[in-house]
């Protein structure tokens, strides 16, 4: 007995990590206990946030270990080597291909990359990350070239020099980790001809590739799409941030150079007032969006999942047919759908129609309500209401799919009990739906925080007020706004910072996700 | 008893009344929709709700020639740009996410970990955010404007990031396969092409269809990177129908006709897939 308890004990039982309850819930009635709970679901946000932010000394500190640790083994590797190793420090490869033809293919690959890293060096890379320090000196003008024409000389490009950089010093990165990696290869075909083996052939190290190093071929191209495509580009607009580039100085006519001015410019001068306003509606924005979408999708869907209705299957996908339009259609439309023409009541909007015509509700003005572009609580409010239409199906979709997860039991054993409907939500099913929607929820509120076409097709960030305030305008759509419409007076470092703004809400709350999602940790349960 | 029976069917007339009229509001706009687009009056903000007579008129002028001003809108251009970007894009972005799923699902390795918590980062990250700086990269090679190449690469080269659903489907095809054919002698590419692949043939249908559907129903990107009409996506080619003060007037009935159109087959697609996303938005988590 005493030892298959004991077998029981040692098996390591994976409970999901819940919130320790501050307050003391028991005795108090089911609406306290659903704020508290909220409330306490805040607090542990809040908690992991804090966590995130202490980890990061410590992962710096683990970074330099890290690259600490890659010298010592490179200097090791050197003074252990014989002269062959040592050469391929500066031939790289020369370690493998020198040593026997087994090693030619590897040994060529590695000579290959260095030459191919010189030649972007010298051709293309090198001029450009010179002039990183100043964006370029020459600015373009007219003059004789050497052929004695009069010209226009190109100048330097701010811009080009920028990218180029990046592109330059993330390609570094990558060749010092080749570098690295020849100087272990070069080692290891030393040793390997120390101990008396033979070194493996061209055969065996095609077979390693589709099989031991399966995880650098198969991974090679998408990692590589994604540096090009997303770090790249978001380094880039990052340092475009510590520029003045703006209209005034756009290249190739002008040059642009560093400064800190964006900064200021964004949080305390001309765009100071709209910044910290914008901010203020984007969250308030992404809280009313995510909340009211939760909540009536979670009551939407417990209707229809409710035992004794029937349809089911015509109830849920009369309200998918809305998702499942294209969103920029549904958007436009609702823009339409919603248009005032100021006095004239002949020619309104469809709905002004319907409240004028089938309701008979008079209204000031006799063209009917001005829905988006009239006053800002009723824009704003309009806002969340279309994106409520337009998103609430998909949380209906993914509660329905919870619900059905439910064990019946817990809700039979409960009706034993004699728990009332409104009990059953609160202990069993509410619970359950945040065990699953929590880390959801985060990323949903992220989403809405960069929801840019609700907010582009339906108000186009309007109505505008005294200063190009934009009464509904998010971040996103602002930045999109003062860098790619308004072309004339595109402020593009402004649009850096704001982006940057958005970056690290986002980088908080991705985070947090990360950190909360449980199927991340548990992902060998099902091999 | 008795009490309680009628208590119950009280509630449920209740839910069947609030569900109808939910549907009625729901499904009111695109009722609206298709009978604009089968309408005969032009204009968003007309004298009625509905159109009094109904006419096929609409779709006609999407075709070539159906149309006196076609040229300024040729819709079936832009369905074809759309198509073109949109399978490219997917094929790429299909291949790339598999790759990825299949390397952090079933190969161990010493930089997994730290690969799977940054691409979940990057892939948090709104495209929107890069997209400025990547539009100024391409133009430095003539990738932008007005080059369906340098669309076609924006949309699909950072698939990779979007790996989450297709893994956790990995995750529940058995080990026990991948061991029994490496004891034939299989390699580990050979077992991701011929055996993995065909067995996940439902989430690899459901990746096809969101990298397809992605670029089809993509607004910002394109109108970002196509500038001329020649070269529009459906997506942005279509709000031309309405953009400014006059046009909803003139065009909004044949913006209608496109958007029923366009609309059609990704209705029925989403029908098809609907299972899958109930999946894919739960996550993994549903399952643990």
């Amino acid at each position: 007995m005493v030892r298959s308890r004991r077998v029981v004990r040692s098996r390591r039982v994976v409970k999901p990590k819940q919130a320790t309850p501050t307050w003391k819930l028991y005795n108090r009635p089911w609406y306290l206990k659903l704020i508290f709970g909220i409330g306490n679901y805040f607090k542990d946000v809040g908690i992991m946030i804090w966590n995130v932010i202490k980890a990061i000394p410590f992962k710096i500190w683990a970074l330099i270990l890290a690259i600490g640790h890659g010298f010592q083994g490179l200097w090791n590797r050197f003074k252990n080597g014989d002269w062959r190793t040592r050469m391929s420090y500066l031939i790289m490869g020369f370690g493998n291909y020198s040593r026997s033809p087994r090693q030619f293919l590897i040994g060529f690959l590695y000579l290959a990359v260095e030459i191919a890293y010189v030649l972007i060096l010298v051709l293309g890379g090198g001029p450009y990350l010179i002039k990183f320090g100043s964006l370029g000196t020459e600015i373009e003008h007219f003059g004789y070239d050497e052929m004695g024409e009069y010209v226009k000389i190109p100048g330097d490009n701010s811009l080009k020099i920028l990218i180029f950089s990046v592109f330059t010093i993330l390609l570094t990165i990558f060749f010092v980790a080749m570098y690295i990696q020849n100087t272990k290869s070069a080692y290891k075909a030393q040793k390997t001809v120390e101990s008396g083996k033979p070194l493996s052939t061209i055969r065996q190290q095609i077979n390693y590739a589709l099989n031991d190093g399966y995880h650098t071929t198969i991974l090679a191209l998408p990692i590589f799409g994604v540096l090009l495509i997303t770090v790249l580009p978001l380094i880039s607009n990052i340092l475009i941030a510590f520029t003045n580039y703006n209209f005034n100085n756009s290249p190739p006519a002008k040059l642009f150079t560093w400064t800190f001015e964006a900064f200021g410019k964004t949080f305390a001068g001309q765009y100071g007032s709209l910044l910290w306003r914008t901010l203020g509606w984007t969250l308030v924005w992404a809280f009313f969006a995510t909340f009211t979408n939760f909540f009536f999708g979670m009551f939407l869907a417990m209707m229809i999942n409710k035992k004794s209705i029937k349809m089911k299957v015509f109830w849920r996908t009369c309200f998918v047919i809305v998702i499942a339009v294209p969103d920029f259609v549904t958007l436009m439309l609702m823009s339409q759908f919603f248009s005032f023409a100021p006095n004239e009541p002949k020619f309104t909007g469809a709905f002004n129609h319907i409240i004028h015509e089938w309701f008979h509700i008079q209204t000031e003005n006799a063209g009917g309500v001005n829905w988006f572009g009239g006053e800002v609580w009723l824009a704003r409010m309009m806002v969340i209401i279309v994106n409520l239409w337009r998103g609430m199906p998909f949380t209906m979709l993914a509660t329905m799919g919870i619900l059905m997860n439910i064990p019946a039991e817990l809700y039979e054993s409960s009706r034993i009990d004699g728990a009332g409907p409104v009990r059953r939500f609160v202990s069993i099913t509410f619970p359950y739906i945040m065990f699953v929607m929590g880390p959801q929820l985060i990323t949903t509120f992220t989403g809405n925080i960069n929801n840019f076409n609700v907010i582009f097709f339906l108000t186009g960030g309007g109505p505008y007020k005294m200063g190009g305030y934009g009464a509904t305008n998010l971040l996103i759509t602002w930045l999109f706004k003062i860098t790619m419409q308004d072309t004339a007076s595109a402020e593009y470092n402004v649009g850096s910072v704001i982006g940057i703004i958005t970056f690290i809400i986002s980088a908080v709350l991705a985070l947090i996700v990360f950190n909360s999602s449980k199927s991340n940790k548990q992902e060998d349960t099902f091999q | 008893m008795i009490g309680l029976r009628s208590k119950r069917i009280a509630t449920d007339t209740a839910i069947y009344i609030i569900l109808t009229v939910m549907v009625f509001i729901w499904l009111f706009p695109l009722v609206w929709m298709i009978l604009r687009a089968f309408g005969n009056e032009p204009s968003s903000t007309s004298a009625m709700v509905f159109p009094e007579g109904y006419t096929f008129e609409n779709f006609k002028q999407l075709f070539p020639g159906g149309a006196s001003d076609y040229n300024a809108f040729p819709y079936m251009t832009w369905i074809g740009n759309t198509l073109l970007v949109a399978t490219c894009s997917c094929v790429i972005s299909t291949l790339f996410v598999l790759m990825v799923s299949y390397a952090l699902s079933r190969l161990r390795f010493k930089m997994r970990k730290k690969l799977m918590n940054i691409a979940l980062i990057l892939g948090l990250f709104p495209g929107f955010l890069s997209m400025i700086a990547m539009y100024f990269m391409f133009n430095l090679f003539s990738l932008t404007p007005n080059n369906y190449i340098g669309l076609i690469l924006a949309y699909s080269l950072g698939a990779g990031t979007g790996y989450y659903i297709v893994k956790g489907f990995f995750d529940t095809v058995p080990l026990a396969i991948d061991e029994a054919a490496r004891i034939d002698g299989a390699t580990k590419n050979r077992i991701f092409w011929t055996m993995i692949i065909p067995l996940s043939k439902p989430i690899i249908i459901y990746t096809i269809l969101t990298n397809f559907i992605g670029p089809w129903c993509d607004y910002i990107m394109a109108s970002v990177f196509m500038t001329r009409s020649k070269y529009y996506t459906v997506a942005v080619g279509i709000r031309k129908f309405i953009e400014g003060f006059n046009l909803p007037k003139t065009h909004f009935a044949r913006f209608c006709a496109g958007g029923v159109l366009i609309s059609v087959p990704i209705v029925i697609l989403y029908l098809i897939m609907q299972k899958f996303y109930v999946s894919g938005i739960t996550g993994g988590a549903a399952k643990g």
